[in-house]
């Protein structure tokens, strides 16, 4: 223990330790930056929040994006960290939804030349992340293709 | 996170909302608890050669109540006791696995410690520092630096301690005698107008 650790990066390596839990948000997070290929740093800046509320939100259990109250789950989260709450169901979504792709065998096979290591199949995902469901004020008007290959 | 005084009954509330599911519970006791039961164990093993050993014990020890809540009695003691408890215990038992390190420990006095469970005057010790001061997030304090009409701080605090309860919300804003849906419209324009300029906010913010 280093004297001079605060409670956010001590509430941060908590976060760390979370990340290989599929109940909290910290996984969540930590699939999408990997999604996404960005740091913690452009994690906040992507959400447009401070480090601490993304901290706050990866302690959270997550909501299941099947649940019937999958809704009223996002505009709790979204109230307790002060986190826009369509930016954040757009997050879950698509986690969601490229995960379940990359489990899909036919899908899984590395393809270097794609940030995700997909192959192409652009049917498929453009059912896992329409354009509709892309917040008006993400930043993110391309779609997932595009704004993965940085 | 909730403001209370007692610590003990403040476990207990989180406790009960975390067996319950409640998808805030954990970032709240995480908040509330994980610092303080940190900083503890820090201090009563701050004379071990690996610090970092104490910092993973500790994490251990919490993840291992967030994972498994049940085994947690209120009954017994309080939930800082507790996890104080099981962070030493996860302390020792490293130690115990590196012999060269365990010949610095004084395992009687260890024992001791352990044994005494919440009737520990240690323990007792780390309840009422603690108590000492309210609680607030770290995210909280974040906001607060940012939120500054007073109005709009408290309903921040709301939004950020998870009341649901819009007659709440339509008593810091005044618009009590508006009818339900009325009230309910209003707050959920708030809370987005919130939103909206923390996120402007933000976009001048440089970290430090």
């Amino acid at each position: 223990m280093q004297p001079e650790a605060t409670d956010s990066s001590l509430l941060a390596r908590l976060v760390q330790r979370l990340a290989n839990d599929t109940t909290y948000m910290a996984h969540v997070f930590a699939l999408y930056k990997n999604q996404e290929g960005f740091d913690d740093a452009d994690l906040a800046n992507h959400l447009n929040v401070f480090p601490e509320q993304i901290i706050r939100l990866a302690l959270c259990k997550r909501p299941e994006a099947d649940a019937p109250d999958f809704a009223d789950q996002i505009r709790l989260l979204g109230d307790f960290t002060l986190i826009d709450e369509a930016l954040l169901a757009h997050v879950i979504r698509q986690v969601d939804s490229l995960t379940g792709l990359s489990q899909n065998p036919m899908l899984a096979e590395p393809a270097p030349n794609t940030a995700l290591g997909f192959k192409r199949f652009e049917g498929t995902l453009a059912t896992a992340r329409d354009r509709d469901e892309i917040p008006k004020d993400s930043g993110d008007t391309k779609g997932s293709n595009e704004g993965n290959e940085k | 996170m909730a403001e209370s005084s007692n610590l003990k009954e403040l476990g207990e509330v989180l406790h009960s909302r975390l067996i319950a599911g409640d998808k805030l519970a954990s970032a709240e006791v995480s908040e509330t608890f994980f610092p303080i039961l940190s900083k503890a164990v820090e201090r009563r093993f701050h004379n071990l050669p690996d610090p970092h050993l104490i910092t993973v014990a500790a994490e251990e020890g919490f993840l291992g109540y967030l994972q498994q809540p049940e085994k947690f009695d209120p009954q017994k003691s309080s939930l800082i006791a507790y996890l104080y408890l099981a962070a030493s215990r996860n302390v020792i038992d490293k130690l115990r696995a590196s012999a060269e390190t365990f010949v610095e420990l004084d395992s009687t006095k260890t024992e001791h410690i352990l044994d005494k469970d919440a009737y520990n005057p240690e323990l007792k010790l780390i309840e009422e520092e603690a108590a000492q001061f309210a609680p607030t997030s770290p995210a909280m304090q974040r906001m607060f630096a940012v939120v500054t009409d007073p109005v709009d701080r408290r309903l921040v605090r709301l939004m950020m301690d998870g009341v649901r309860d819009t007659k709440e919300y339509a008593e810091v804003m005044g618009i009590q005698d508006l009818s339900f849906d009325d009230q309910q419209a209003k707050v959920k324009q708030h809370k987005d107008r919130i939103k909206t300029a923390l996120r402007r906010n933000l976009k001048d913010w440089e970290p430090r």
